[in-house]
């Protein structure tokens, strides 16, 4: 070894007192810890609250009498709302919420495209023109499964474009979403324009504006299997993530197929965010918002960031959640208007604060 | 470990158009080998070939007995480090998280990183005088800084072959030396080191071969003496030349000859 390469000391920094790396960690450590506390808080926040009066006392005496199939102290409708409207809807908006957020993650690194979220591939327009056409034509299948098809047609639809004449690079993945999505919301805006009526109207815009209203443990059911065998899978598929970050030459030269790894990533993370969006409705800036924050605590390593930003956008959704059921009693907002609300300013911030956070 | 890498008819076409044509050479481990010929000669290409980055029309590539063509992407992986021209990220990683890369291969794809592989790279960290770094943010690095980097993440690959498209770019001279010198004490480790050069003095003065193309073929292949001469860069590169002695070795100095012509 030339010693003249190793004893290089014009540009030596001294070490700092405590190293970078047990810093991050300790800020790692905290900030997890915090998520998790935080989570488990509005949880039991989310069940308390709201027109029914259900206590804290309430909740640990019902769990426990389901845990030991007793009988509870509640009152037949205390437990309705507790087991049959409150707790599937908290179960869902964390599933949806994680789901987003580990979409999002996957997006953002396999498309190298900061500004990219689950919705990138057309998948909401998709989704959309499904829901509008069974509540405004009255197709008859069920909601859930036309947003499911209509995202699943968009994602095909995108894909294909971005493949004819060349391989699906990231910048030609991303412009075939936007041709695809523009050409789905137009078709919704047409299908709207000659066959809604005035009642129709608010259903549309609830759906389009994302709710979790009127969830039930089919709602868990769909939105907990999705996430268990997809998004669970996407979380573990870090290290191929991680290869993505200097571009598909060096992921190829680093053994990974870059083009085929691209599909099946943004493929999965499609079909993940249809079944979502099939029980929520299109919810926006999750998915965009939550990698972006959680990087700034994790840093840009996927083994890290993908656990911790599902975390985090299960906190996220669920909070926004009761915002939205509780901030204009009894009318509640589509929960898309909250996450919007809460995610502008805190995206805003993000922007401000780190100087390379996009 | 160590192998030969030996091209074999190597041909490469793209829309119809021949970008390498029948490329046949050997290059040996423990040398640098150096890659030179003008601007669209077909020098990244093959460098790409030979990494199997793109796939060739005709031809096969050998690491010792080892068929490469024939290998999966990853056991490749295993096998040839490239580090390409422009090699850039957008996130923000540590330098310790940029040469972790080079694990990809090794790690299952589930996996964590094992105490060998943090091993590995705090090993290749050191072989390149780059521990000093291990926790700047890459993209906060100067350009030597970096192709520092970049050749510890290449041998955290733990490869036989290292393939480098322009590693003295945009470098000042003193770090074009530094990074020479980083590849010379590599290539005495056992590496086979081949990489494209724009400056005919560097690999004048830093490399054992040459392998000159243009036009997809090679032009000449040999031992730098043999290789480099006033006539054979005349040609390449449609200049003027003439011959120095240094005290480091022949150098050239290049003038057109008829300036206002193309």
């Amino acid at each position: 070894m030339a010693s003249s390469v190793r004893s290089d000391s014009r540009t030596h920094t001294p070490p700092p007192r405590w190293p970078a790396a047990a810093r991050g960690r300790a800020r790692l450590t905290v900030g997890v810890l915090f998520l998790t506390i935080a989570l488990a808080i509005e949880m039991l926040a989310a069940i308390v609250i709201g027109p029914a009066n259900i206590s804290v006392h309430d909740v640990g005496v019902s769990m426990i009498a389901h845990v030991t199939n007793t009988d509870a102290s509640l009152s037949v409708t205390q437990e309705a709302i507790m087991w049959e409207l409150r707790m599937p809807r908290i179960v869902t908006a964390m599933f949806v919420g994680a789901g987003l957020a580990v979409c999002g993650t996957v997006m953002q690194a396999s498309t190298r495209n900061p500004l990219a979220d689950p919705y990138l591939l057309g998948l909401s327009s998709g989704a959309s023109l499904g829901a509008v056409l069974v509540i405004v034509v009255g197709l008859t299948i069920t909601l859930p499964v036309a947003a499911f098809f209509g995202s699943i047609l968009a994602l095909t639809g995108t894909l294909i474009l971005a493949s004819v004449g060349g391989p699906a690079s990231p910048s030609r993945t991303v412009l075939a979403g936007v041709a695809i999505s523009s050409l789905f919301s137009a078709m919704t805006s047409l299908v709207i324009f000659w066959s809604s009526t005035g009642d129709t109207y608010r259903e549309i815009l609830g759906w389009l504006l994302g709710s979790l209203a009127g969830t039930t443990w089919n709602s868990v059911l769909i939105a907990a299997i999705a996430f268990l065998t997809i998004g669970v899978p996407l979380v573990l598929s870090a290290n191929t993530l991680n290869a993505f970050a200097f571009g598909d030459r060096t992921a190829r030269s680093l053994g990974v197929h870059a083009t085929t790894a691209r599909i099946l990533l943004l493929g999965a993370s499609a079909v993940l965010t249809g079944a979502l969006v099939s029980v929520s409705g299109s919810i926006g800036f999750i998915g965009l918002l939550v990698p972006h924050a959680t990087r700034l605590l994790t840093g840009p390593d996927h083994r890290r960031l993908l656990p911790v930003a599902a975390l985090a956008g299960a906190l996220l959704l669920l909070l926004a959640d009761t915002i939205a059921r509780v901030a204009f009693d009894p009318r509640e907002l589509p929960v898309g208007i909250v996450t919007a609300i809460l995610g502008a300013p805190a995206f805003a911030i993000l922007l401000l604060r780190s100087r390379r956070a996009l | 470990m160590t192998a030969e890498l030996s091209v074999e008819g190597l041909s490469f076409h793209r829309d119809g158009r021949s970008i390498i044509e029948d490329v046949t050479f050997t290059a040996p481990p423990g040398a640098i080998t150096a890659l030179i010929g003008p601007n669209a000669a077909g020098k990244s290409t093959l460098l790409q070939l030979i990494a199997h980055l793109d796939a060739p029309t005709r031809g096969q590539v050998y690491l010792g007995d080892k068929n490469l063509t024939a290998l999966t992407q990853r056991d490749r992986a295993k096998a040839v480090a490239f580090i390409d021209q422009h090699s850039a990220t957008d996130q923000p990683l540590t330098v310790q998280e940029t040469v972790m890369l080079g694990r990809t291969p090794h790690l299952g794809r589930l996996t964590a990183p094992s105490v060998d592989d943090r091993q590995v790279v705090k090993d290749a960290l050191e072989r390149t005088g780059a521990q000093y770094l291990s926790h700047r943010d890459f993209t906060e690095l100067s350009g030597g800084e970096r192709q520092r980097v970049l050749l510890a993440r290449a041998l955290a690959q733990q490869p036989i072959l290292l393939l480098l498209d322009e590693p003295t770019n945009h470098l000042d001279p003193r770090a074009q030396l530094q990074t020479l010198a980083l590849l010379r004490a590599l290539a005495s480790e056992g590496l086979a080191v081949i990489t494209a050069l724009h400056d005919i003095n560097l690999a004048a003065l830093h490399a054992d071969r040459v392998i000159a193309i243009a036009d997809g073929r090679i032009m000449a292949a040999g031992e730098v003496a043999a290789v480099l001469t006033p006539a054979l860069i005349s040609s390449l590169y449609d200049v003027d030349v003439q011959a120095l002695s240094s005290k480091d070795g022949t150098v050239f100095s290049y003038s057109l000859s008829s300036p206002l012509k193309d």
